[in-house]
């Protein structure tokens, strides 16, 4: 990396390198295995040696090496794909709710987009990036360079929280752009009306694409506590609500039970892969659950 | 139509805000936390305001309904139908009886009788309205109005009562209400009377109570509770007018109005003497306590018996004024030669203490020697009066003589004189009877000889009953007998003074026994002395001449000067104290000399008797038993609905604590 971002710093990408094989395993689960038949590149160039670990393929086994060294290395590489993926980060004012001290929600979803736009980059695929409130804010288009995944990350570095929250309006303006079928990848707090967001979705499903929705929400929003009587600023519209939280605390969890399970539902039943992105969980711990949804 | 009678306590009504100050006060202040989003918040807040909001509400409005209501009730409203609303508007007339007897000044519960019924007058006054015609019968002696006739100047009245007294009278109901009817009888409208009293059962049972059917009658009685009391009763003094160097017996009757046996020392002041007896009564009982007291110097002495001070201290004490004479005066009657005669002329005369006089109504002793018949009954009425008849009748005096002197059943009475020769026969001797009798008590060491050694030679036989005979001869014929006879005495003399028939004068012992004979029987005059009065009498003086009002001042005893005024209808004029006086002594000075001594005093036993009667068993009207004329005006003219608002009071908050303690519940579940 030729500087520090904020959303990915060195020690993020060692950490990354942890993740390698899982990342690879659930790029490759995303892109060569959904799309072996069409959608595989065209060369193949050498990557590397590596030790044999049990349960290799061993038709990767270089003999050659074996009959000289009289060890097992297998010969790994990289596959060259021309899968694309789409990062969708909603920067609206309710995405500007502090996480932890200074770290907000947005800075959350940056963390994961940014880790997800290196592994992308890392395989040589493309990554696209738009930020969006109530509409398109930030559109960086498809790459799959380090100059581009600068780009992104610098992009998400300057990201600040806007105004409301409009998926749908965002999905409408982004489907022209987005022409190959490919992955998509939408970070929000989906504060708006699941069906919009499903009816916006939809071209994109007819299409193929491949869509994960990450539901960035810190556990206050889960849970709003013992606070007592409180006036509640809507950090989008300004709006005021003064409400006493023994009165609301039950039905506040009931609301978001509710709009999660709608959500939820919705995803299944379109086949789109849904989760609950926690801001109180390492966003690494997010690449692992993405794999497990991958595998299955 | 609502009225509150509380009014000035309206501004109470302010209160009805605090519950709703104090839900918007807790409303006021919430911490502002910013948020990603209102949407579930309004979500949620949308489905519980649907039960909570309304339950909210419903708190708030419990608790100010519940306040409305208790303030309501400390304001007392009253409602009005329409019938009494028609009343209310409708002239009417009220006329209140009201005790101001002695008895009213008794105290209960730190308060006196008669300030619980000026509060409860107050009221009533108070509440008749403005177009009431009101008048006040004070209940006395003689009872009273306040105005000649019903009026609607209430403040006057209202006035009147707040700076009434007790006075130390007994009361006439029976003629207070008669006045009362008078005085309603004079009004207009509807008719209205309040007998505001303690309804003193000795007053109040018994008497008249005629009141018309068409005058409605309130009871307020004042009495709390049974009030426990002793008296001095009456204080009698034998003799009434006492000579100086004799001694006076006092009679003090005490009376105990208790349901228990009482013990106390009466004390007795008489000039400069003290004594004290103590004395137990018994429950409801009386007991009597008597003193012998020395009479000194001439004059008009202050006599006063005093018990103990109890709770009603005002008949604790008696007064009596007591004159203290230098002399007897003795009258003579019979034949200006009769030898007996002027024998009792120098017996009595030889008696320093006897002087003779000419006037029979003043007489302390009259001496009447074979005088005509027809002066029988004018001897009978003087011993009546209070003197010491001693009568000697002669031959000719009949049944019907004897009848008049002695007042019973001599009819066939007669009299023979026997007579016996000087010379030649043995004379009659007389011997003493009734031995224990204090008249012989002087005698009874022989110092002062036989009083009833001595011959006589003529006596007078007679076939009637004398009295409680003394002296008797020998043979059993009377010789000296004593009949009371009123305040007085009647002695009935049969031994004669003439020397030529009798050597008992020449006794030494006759004049000890003569004077024995007066002092003991001379108490016979006894009495409470003229210049006592009752509390309803004013203190006067009737001088014998013209004095100059200027050198006069009235003074009690403790020596301030008493307002009189003087009346000119009489000649000289009389001199009155201007007010009632209460109990006590009460001299009038003139040139820094006493010349006239009063004793005012407690009216009798009735007043003292503090046991009153439940209003419920006064024949007539209804009773009152509330204190306040609000509470009277709303039994009388509207329904109260303060006690509804303390329930109404109480159900919201119950209600309220349910619903907040249920909505507790749910926030924990």
């Amino acid at each position: 990396m030729p500087s520090v971002h904020k959303h990915l710093t060195p020690g993020d990408v060692r950490k990354l390198k942890n993740y390698e094989l899982a990342a690879r395993l659930m790029v490759e689960g995303w892109l060569s295995g959904r799309h072996r038949s069409k959608q595989r590149g065209s060369s193949i160039e050498f990557h590397e040696y590596r030790g044999y670990t049990p349960g290799d393929d061993l038709k990767l086994i270089d003999w050659r090496v074996y009959a000289r060294s009289d060890k097992i290395f297998l010969k790994t590489f990289e596959q060259e794909t021309n899968m694309e993926m789409h990062l969708l980060v909603d920067s609206s004012g309710s995405m500007g709710f502090p996480v932890d001290g200074a770290m907000t929600k947005i800075d959350h979803a940056s963390f994961f987009a940014a880790c997800l736009a290196y592994l992308v980059v890392r395989q040589t695929d493309k990554v696209s990036l738009h930020l969006f409130d109530d509409r398109v804010r930030l559109s960086i288009p498809p790459g799959s360079t380090r100059t581009h995944l600068h780009q992104c990350l610098t992009a998400l570095e300057n990201n600040k929280p806007g105004r409301e929250t409009s998926l749908a309006s965002a999905l409408e303006r982004t489907l022209p752009m987005l022409t190959r079928r490919s992955t998509l990848v939408i970070l929000s707090d989906f504060y708006e009306d699941p069906a919009a967001v499903f009816k916006a979705l939809n071209p994109y499903i007819h299409r193929g694409f491949r869509i994960h929705l990450f539901q960035v929400l810190t556990p206050t929003e889960l849970d709003i506590g013992d606070t007592g009587l409180t006036r509640f600023i809507d950090q989008e519209t300004g709006e005021r609500l003064t409400v006493h939280s023994e009165q609301v605390r039950d039905g506040y969890r009931d609301a978001v039970k509710q709009r999660i399970a709608i959500l939820r539902a919705m995803a299944a039943s379109r086949r789109v892969d849904w989760m609950l992105a926690r801001t109180d969980e390492s966003y690494f711990a997010l690449l692992d659950r993405l794999a497990e949804h991958s595998r299955h | 139509m609502l009225t509150i009678l509380n009014s000035a306590l309206l501004a109470c009504t302010a209160l009805v805000a605090v519950p709703v100050v104090a839900h918007l006060f807790a409303r006021a202040r919430p911490k502002e936390r910013p948020f990603p989003s209102l949407q579930w918040l309004r979500q949620a807040e949308r489905k519980t305001a649907r039960l909570r909001k309304p339950r909210d509400w419903f708190l708030l409005a419990l608790r100010t309904l519940a306040v409305a209501a208790l303030v309501l009730a400390f304001l007392q409203p009253l409602w009005f139908g329409g019938a009494q609303l028609a009343a209310a508007g409708s002239r009417k007339t009220v006329v209140l009886v009201f005790d101001q007897t002695a008895s009213m000044s008794f105290v209960e519960g730190g308060q006196s009788r008669l300030a619980r019924a000026a509060a409860m007058a107050n009221d009533v006054l108070k509440g008749s309205g403005s177009q009431a015609l009101a008048n006040i019968v004070w209940l006395r002696s003689t009872p009273q109005t306040a105005f000649p006739e019903p009026g609607v100047n209430t403040d006057v009245l209202r006035d009147q009562v707040r700076r009434v007294n007790a006075t130390y009278e007994d009361g006439d109901v029976s003629s207070a209400l008669r006045l009362a009817v008078e005085q309603l009888g004079m009004g207009e409208g509807t008719k209205e009377l309040y007998l505001v009293s303690d309804f003193q059962s000795t007053a109040w049972k018994g008497a008249t109570l005629d009141v018309p059917p068409s005058v409605k009658v309130f009871k307020l009685g004042t009495a709390a509770t049974l009030a426990a009391n002793a008296c001095i009763s009456s204080l009698v003094v034998q003799p009434e007018r006492p000579v100086t160097g004799t001694d006076a017996r006092v009679v003090c009757r005490v009376r105990n109005f208790a349901p228990a046996e009482a013990k106390m020392t009466v004390q007795l002041a008489f000039g400069e003497v003290r004594q004290s007896r103590p004395l137990t009564l018994p429950a409801w009982g009386e007991g009597v306590a008597e003193f012998r007291v020395p009479c000194g110097a001439a004059g008009l002495q202050s006599l006063t018996a005093a018990l103990p001070e109890d709770a009603f201290p005002a008949d604790d004490k008696r007064f009596a004024v007591v004159e203290v004479r230098e002399s007897w005066r003795a009258v003579f009657g019979g034949p200006a030669k009769d030898a007996s005669l002027l024998l009792w002329q120098k017996a009595l005369g030889a008696m320093g203490w006897i002087e003779p006089s000419a006037s029979m109504n003043s007489a302390d002793v009259i001496v009447s020697v074979r005088e005509a018949p027809a002066k029988a009954a004018d001897l009978r009425h003087e011993a009546e009066r209070g003197a010491v008849v001693i009568c000697q009748p002669g031959e000719d005096w009949s049944g019907t003589a004897w009848m008049a002197l002695l007042g019973a059943g001599a009819k066939e009475a007669s009299i023979a004189g026997e007579q016996r020769d000087r010379q030649h026969d043995k004379p009659w001797t007389m011997q003493t009877t009734q031995d224990r009798d204090p008249l012989w008590q002087l005698f009874a060491s022989g110092e002062y000889g036989d009083p009833a050694s001595g011959n006589v030679w003529r006596r007078s036989r007679f076939n009637v009953d004398p009295g409680t005979i003394l002296l008797r001869y020998v043979d059993g014929v009377p010789a000296v007998a004593a009949e009371r006879a009123g305040k007085g005495w009647i002695i009935s003399w049969n031994v004669e003074l003439d020397e030529k028939v009798s050597d008992w004068v020449q006794q030494p012992a006759f004049l000890v026994f003569l004077g024995e004979l007066l002092t003991h029987h001379g108490e016979g005059a006894s009495g409470v002395g003229a210049r006592l009065l009752g509390p309803a009498q004013r203190v006067t003086w009737q001088p014998q001449r013209a004095v100059n009002v200027d050198q006069v001042h009235l003074q009690g005893e403790s020596g301030g000067d008493l307002p009189f005024e003087q009346d000119t209808r009489q000649t000289p004029p009389a001199l009155h104290s201007v007010k009632l006086l209460p109990p006590g002594h009460y001299k009038w000075v003139v040139d820094g000399q006493a010349v006239e001594r009063a004793a005012v005093n407690f009216p009798s036993d009735a007043e003292s008797d503090l046991r009153c009667l439940d209003p419920d068993q006064i024949g007539v009207g209804e009773t009152l038993s509330l204190g306040a004329a609000s509470a009277l005006i709303a039994q009388r003219d509207g329904f109260p609905l303060w006690p509804w608002c303390v329930g109404l009071g109480a159900v919201l908050l119950l209600v309220e604590g349910a619903t907040a303690r249920l909505k507790r519940k749910e926030v924990a579940a």
